[in-house]
């Protein structure tokens, strides 16, 4: 089986990234790596509504947008 | 009478009310006292020096006409240049952002000038206000930094350059320069104060607030910027803020005022890595609490903790990745080497642990609103020692991270200088939307205590 091609370098083709890191990416991601590492050992029950929910209520006295959908401009539609 | 540049906020607010100053003499005054300080100091990105002074004139008229504005009527405020101000250059501390001039107002400027302030320019912030650092110093000593990233902020109100300011706070940005400058800043609970406006680190986390020279002066300030905004969602469901001012005036009129206040103080967390100075000012700070009439308890915070401010950083870089990203992609050298990591990093963490975190942020603030059942305000130091020499870091926010993290409010007040002469901060939190219980407690022990009346030895 082939292995993975290295994450890091998926990720930075895959949204047209720089090719190369800066000087502290190395020593930064030893430490992101502890802190994935870290949230991910708790056990979080999945009734646990991830905190930055949306909030909604303001929108009830908002207007219908405007503007329409950005879909109907789009090339193929036309 | 003390020159005006000298004057608190409250102080000056009220001569200015009585008509025994006008806002053109108040500002000249500090625009004197820039001349003299600001070349040491450098707090100011820039200076807007004529708007201002057409400000303070138009103040003045109305003044002298018999009308004031609001209670900070001719005052003036530096604002961190994160905050999009009409028609003056907003930059960020950054070259991404350089030339960019607003065409509105943040909602909190916006509420300031509506007040009566006059905007007198923008106060220097690390990069985005994230670590790579501003030109500020600390005026208590100008080889160390004056923190950050409200660092500018922080050091115009230490050296007197001005009555209030505006910072914000992702990790500790507002309470780690007001405690190392000796000054008070305030982080209002997450929806107390609008966003709109100020350039984000990260949505969910960052908090805008004032930060003055005195207890009585936050309060004024965050009077005036409170409240909903239709443009930032977060503050919709906030409750009605108080009249934060008056409530301390209330107060002050107590003989015991902050007697019947639980203060809690924390098993583990904010000992790691406290200096020997730190530490003992720190325990004297609580004790004058508790001689003030605060019930002082020991108390044991959450198992989860530490595992939270994991979450919060990997929160802080994936939410600073999103912000950046599409000016990262273009220009990755316009970057400072921390921010770039940030991103960096942030670009790489897997989407499941970044709601993983959120999670565990939903338990951590859980637990520590059980544990504020039991206790009113949690005490801690506020930073692990005095301002770092050096102006390469900005010191460390690991003691403030825990109420950004949560939201909860938080607040320092001085409380102490180190043999060098170097100030420390008293952090106070509370619970959501209680502020009102943080200013009290900290204006009792400002009371008792005077540290911030100290001027640095410019």
């Amino acid at each position: 089986m082939e292995s993975d091609r290295p994450v890091i370098a998926w990720t930075r083709a895959l949204l047209n990234l720089p090719a190369a890191s800066g000087e502290r990416f190395s020593e930064e991601w030893k430490i992101v790596a502890r802190r994935i590492e870290a949230v991910h050992t708790r056990p979080v029950s999945r009734d646990t509504e991830p905190a930055g929910a949306p909030r909604l209520q303001h929108l009830l006295a908002v207007p219908p947008n405007p503007i329409g959908s950005s879909r109907r401009r789009h090339p193929s539609d036309e | 009478m003390s020159e005006p540049w000298d004057l608190s906020l409250s102080a000056a607010a009220a001569a200015i009310a009585a008509g025994r100053l006008a806002p053109v003499e108040l500002l000249e005054s500090a625009l004197d006292r820039i001349d003299d300080i600001e070349p040491r100091v450098q707090a100011w990105a820039r200076i807007q020096v004529e708007d201002a002074r057409r400000e303070a004139e138009r103040l003045t008229r109305l003044q002298r006409s018999g009308t004031i504005l609001g209670p900070l009527h001719g005052i003036p405020i530096g604002v961190k240049d994160i905050f999009n101000t009409a028609g003056m250059e907003t930059a960020c501390g950054s070259r991404i952002m350089a030339g960019f001039v607003p065409a509105a107002d943040a909602t909190a400027v916006a509420r300031l000038r509506a007040a009566g302030a006059i905007i007198l320019g923008k106060t220097h912030t690390t990069e985005f206000a994230s670590f790579d650092p501003s030109p500020a110093r600390n005026p208590w000593a100008l080889s160390h930094t004056p923190g950050g990233s409200s660092s500018g902020s922080g050091a115009a109100l230490a050296a007197r350059m001005c009555q209030g300011a505006l910072g914000s706070q992702t990790s500790g940005s507002i309470i780690r320069p007001a405690a190392f400058c000796g000054v008070v800043g305030l982080k209002p609970t997450f929806g107390r104060v609008s966003r709109h406006g100020v350039h984000p680190l990260a949505w969910t986390l960052d908090h805008p607030g004032p930060m003055a020279r005195t207890v009585g002066d936050a309060a004024l300030l965050l009077d005036a910027i409170a409240g909903a905004d239709p443009h930032d969602p977060a503050t919709l469901s906030a409750p009605a803020p108080l009249a934060y001012a008056a409530l301390l005036a209330e107060a002050a009129t107590d003989d015991r005022p902050a007697a019947a206040l639980r203060v809690g103080v924390p098993d583990r967390y904010f000992t790691d890595g406290l200096d020997d100075e730190a530490e003992e000012l720190y325990h004297a700070a609580v004790r004058v609490l508790e001689t003030a009439g605060c019930e002082v308890r020991d108390i044991r915070l959450p198992d989860e903790f530490e595992a939270g401010m994991d979450a919060h950083e990997l929160i802080h870089n994936a939410e600073a990745a999103a912000v950046h990203v599409d000016t990262y992609r273009a220009r990755p050298g316009d970057y400072g080497s921390k921010l770039r990591a940030i991103i960096e990093t942030g670009l790489q963490i897997p989407a499941p642990t970044y709601v993983r975190a959120q999670q565990v942020r939903t338990i951590v603030i859980r637990r520590l609103r059980d544990l504020l059942d039991t206790v009113d305000v949690i005490a801690t130091p506020a930073a692990p020692g005095p301002a770092p020499e050096g102006l390469a870091s900005t010191g460390s926010p690991v003691f403030n991270r825990p109420f950004s993290f949560t939201g909860f409010p938080s607040l320092t007040v001085p409380c102490g200088f180190t043999g060098a002469g170097l100030p420390v901060g008293l952090q106070l939190a509370g619970r959501p939307f209680d502020e009102g219980t943080l200013l009290h407690a900290a204006a009792a022990y400002e009371d008792a205590t005077a540290w911030g009346q100290r001027r640095p030895p410019l």
